[in-house]
């Protein structure tokens, strides 16, 4: 298991005050954060740019010390014993650095699993299987300048699955990568971790992404944690049961509008309104259940072409939450 | 000049901000170093002695002049290369050669806004550079100025020709390393850096004076340690232009080709 | 331990081999530019040759000999040069991002640098046995025992190596490593005796070139070469040149260790 307790890390800038005048600068990237991550479970870790997510992964792979705050993996100090770390983990990052592009696919993941110490014969055995599942089999004796961006990503997973790790660090892993590889990545990933048991913190914009996968979330902002939980409460908490109910009429009178502001003040919810093509295209946002008393409302005072009700997500719940914050 | 002077802003910047020791201490250190070694050559080993072909080829007997004339054109024109000519690579290589090809640059006129950051940046050096030879015996003894400047003026034309060829190549080749240092070698060899040419082989020197190099040299020294006008070196500052201008033309009509190859040609 | 370093050592040289020695281009340019060079200095002469000093260096060197002194002074230059060039090019792995990965493995960090450093003994061998070879055919008056050229390459191999894993680690340290390619590279041409007799410096020159192994080396090599020495005759030279890679190997160990932390500490890994 990972575990940190008030994991912090601070950089210092020189800001230039004139021509040869410096001022340095304590930048706070990450704040005090504290996480678990078990294994055969996906943790996910969201957040604006900035808000100190790649910091924190970085810290946890041992690539930055912390400067205060306690970490361990299975019981080694993330500072102390971070080459023994070094052995069970690896990171996956979005991106077309961090390969060389000189060598081929296959020359790319034998330099890291010698690095690793590998064995030769599971070296070979196992560049195979991870060049069949990243789909890069065929173009493996290919140098990588000659790839394409998707190509360039895929083999970054299977670089960093090379020493079979115990717990994988993620950052936007399916950067860049089109519907169908994508799709084999997520479950790729659910199976690494529910039938091989791995620890994966993962990072990505795509909401859709982390609701499918994560078991559980940290949200950060400015380098601190602001909220935690599965998706499926941290929807239900910040997001606060917001359903959207879209409604489309053919036509919006002043009488309606009237009965309308009435009707939302009471529910102390809040509308916009679109008009084009048209149609007027209204968009209702309400913690209460409202569609019966809604679909009456808006049926009486004009032709309702189309009403949609739309049950909050996670994208919602963390621009919610980072509003607040 | 939009694109020129954007190309020197952004070239300044990251100098200053990543590099702010090695932008000046690096090219001073070679620089010293260069002309240290020629003094040790001269005043340790040879106890200030030069032979008489030398005085009649070089019309001067104060080598150290000649030598630390030598480097600091030297120092130019390598500087000049190491900027101008792996621009393109430079972009490359640190993935930002795309934002720049898809915005309206104009190309010459970003190696222009390259050259012109590094000839203000390398005249800095080479400032301080002279500064620091003049102990080991760099005398002005008899100057023309305005021969000097004039000199200057259409040498950095040629050294831009030259560099864009080479950036060219580079670009072709994807590589800088073998490239540049196979340039730098040859100028190093050929050009009379660090000795007349009249001492190689009839034919090194018919290549000599294909390099404009070999022309600044040539110019430059007889300008400020025998104090030439441009009158009485006219033929060879005629040579120097017209090679100047060819090695711009061909510089820029290589480039008008490379450059549609460059989104193919990424990476190094 | 040792499985984990040799592993290491084995990863990057061919990784290093592949990535930069990738066509042939390469080689013929290993051999064009320390002709080229070499040359260069040879003709840097030429303004003093049938000066009333140049007796001087023919007394140094021995007579007739100063273009052997010249081509054997730059065929180490240029060897202790290549090894130099890669760990200046290893600074190019914060550039692509690929140190970060490296740091981020088990690997033995020695291991990794002394691969790199091995990289370049391909190419610096074949330069190497082009030049000796032209040496050899070229200077008949040549006192070359024969069982002595093994002591030679690795008079100047293993020193070459320890210099360039030094400088390597001192790259670590700085986004800068222009600087400091500059700051060790021209004194060592200088001081070195690549193409200036050791002995004709001034005392205050002979400390800066002792502390160069190329230096060492040189001496070692134009005896060799040159004035047929034994074992015996090069002893004190050659103690001077165990010594130096042995503290060359004690501090980049050292300075390895120092400057992951200091990257761990900074953040600067990322950073160029």
């Amino acid at each position: 298991m990972i575990t940190v307790e008030g994991l912090k890390k601070n950089y210092k800038i020189n800001v230039k005050k004139g021509i040869f005048k410096r001022e340095q600068q304590i930048n706070e990237a990450v704040k005090g954060i504290d996480m678990q991550i078990k294994p055969g479970e996906i943790v996910g870790l969201l957040g604006l740019n900035g808000a100190g997510k790649t910091t924190t992964i970085k810290m946890l792979s041992t690539l930055i010390e912390p400067d205060g705050g306690k970490g361990d993996i299975d019981g080694m100090d993330l500072i102390k014993n971070a080459f023994e770390i070094k052995k069970i983990i690896n990171m996956i990052a979005g991106g077309e650095r961090m390969i060389y592009w000189r060598l081929t696919a296959k020359e790319n993941l034998e330099y890291f699993g010698k690095l690793y110490n590998l064995p030769k014969k599971l070296l070979k055995n196992r560049i195979d299987e991870l060049l069949s599942f990243v789909g890069l089999t065929e173009k493996m004796n290919v140098p990588v300048e000659q790839y394409s961006k998707g190509m360039k990503q895929r083999l970054q997973i299977a670089r960093g699955l090379i020493n079979d790790p115990k717990y994988i660090f993620m950052d936007e892993p399916t950067l860049g990568l089109d519907a169908p590889i994508a799709r084999e990545v997520r479950k790729y990933t659910k199976k690494l971790a529910r039938e091989n048991g791995k620890g994966i913190l993962l990072t990505s914009h795509y909401m859709n992404e982390i609701e499918e996968l994560c078991d559980y979330v940290y949200i950060i902002d400015k380098g601190r944690k602001v909220m935690e939980g599965s998706p499926r409460d941290v929807i239900s908490i910040a997001a606060k049961n917001t359903n959207k109910y879209i409604i489309r009429l053919e036509s919006f009178s002043d009488k309606l509008k009237n009965n309308l502001d009435d009707f939302i003040k009471s529910v102390s919810s809040e509308y916009k309104i679109d008009n084009f093509d048209n149609a007027y295209d209204i968009e209702i946002s309400s913690n209460k259940d409202i569609q019966s008393e809604l679909i009456t409302l808006l049926s009486a005072n004009a032709k309702v072409l189309s009403f949609k009700v739309q049950e909050p997500n996670l994208e919602d719940a963390i621009i919610k939450l980072l509003e607040v914050s | 000049m939009n694109s020129v002077l954007a190309t020197m802003k952004r070239n300044f910047i990251s100098q200053i901000r990543a590099y702010p020791i090695g932008f000046f201490m690096g090219n001073i250190t070679t620089c010293f170093f260069i002309v240290m070694g020629s003094f040790f050559v001269y005043s340790i080993v040879f106890e200030k002695n030069v032979s008489a072909d030398f005085i009649a080829y070089s019309n001067t007997s104060d080598y150290m002049s000649y030598v630390i004339l030598g480097s600091l054109i030297y120092m130019f024109v390598v500087r000049t290369f190491l900027n101008v000519s792996r621009s393109f690579i430079t972009e490359m290589r640190e993935g930002t050669i795309d934002s720049l090809l898809i915005a309206p640059l104009n190309h010459i006129g970003y190696l222009c806004g390259n050259m012109l950051e590094q000839i203000i940046t390398t005249t800095m050096e080479v400032f301080v550079a002279l500064i620091i030879s003049l102990p080991f015996g760099l005398k002005f003894q008899s100057v023309n100025i305005t021969s000097a400047l004039v000199c200057i003026i259409i040498s950095l034309l040629s050294f831009f020709g030259m560099s864009v060829i080479l950036c060219g190549v580079m670009v072709y080749l994807r590589d800088t390393y073998i490239s540049q240092n196979t340039v730098f070698a040859i100028i190093n060899l050929l050009c009379g850096i660090a000795f007349p040419i009249q001492y190689l082989p009839k034919w090194a020197q018919n290549i000599s004076n294909l390099i404009p190099v070999t022309y600044s040299l040539k110019i430059m020294r007889n300008s400020v340690l025998s104090g030439m006008s441009i009158f009485n070196q006219r033929q060879d500052f005629i040579i120097l232009l017209l090679q100047g201008v060819c090695y711009c033309i061909i510089g820029i009509l290589l480039l008008k080709i490379i450059i549609k190859k460059v989104p193919e040609r990424q990476f190094i | 331990m040792a499985g984990k370093v040799f592993n290491s050592i084995l990863a990057e040289a061919v990784k290093q081999y592949k990535s930069n020695y990738h066509s042939r281009m390469v080689y013929y340019s290993m051999l064009f530019w320390p002709i080229l060079q070499l040359f260069a200095s040879y003709y840097s002469y030429k303004p003093f040759e049938n000066s009333k000093a140049s007796n001087v260096i023919s007394a140094l060197v021995g007579k007739d000999k100063v273009f052997a002194f010249v081509i054997f002074g730059y065929m180490g230059y240029m060897f202790f040069g290549s090894f130099i060039q890669s760990a200046w090019r290893f600074s190019y792995e914060r550039v692509s991002g690929t140190l970060e990965l490296i740091y981020i493995t088990p690997a033995s960090r020695i291991g990794i640098m002394l691969g790199n450093a091995l990289s370049s003994l391909l190419v610096s061998a074949w330069m190497f046995t082009v030049f000796c070879a032209g040496a050899l055919i070229f200077f008949t008056d040549l006192k070359l025992k024969i069982y002595m050229l093994p002591v030679a390459i690795l008079c100047l191999t293993i020193p070459a190596i320890c210099w360039g894993v030094f400088l390597n680690t001192l790259f670590m340290f700085t986004r800068d490593s222009g600087l400091l390619f500059e700051v060790f590279q021209a004194p060592m041409e200088i001081f070195g005796g690549a193409k200036i007799p050791y002995q004709a410096f001034p005392f205050w020159g002979k400390l800066i070139g002792g502390i160069f192994p190329l230096t060492w080396s040189l001496i070692i090599i134009r005896k060799i070469f040159m004035n047929g020495a034994t074992i015996l005759n090069i002893k004190s030279e050659l103690l001077v040149l165990i010594l130096f890679c042995i503290l060359l190997s004690i501090l980049s160990k050292y300075l390895l260790v120092k400057a992951e932390k200091y990257a761990r500490k900074t953040g600067n890994i990322a950073m160029f």
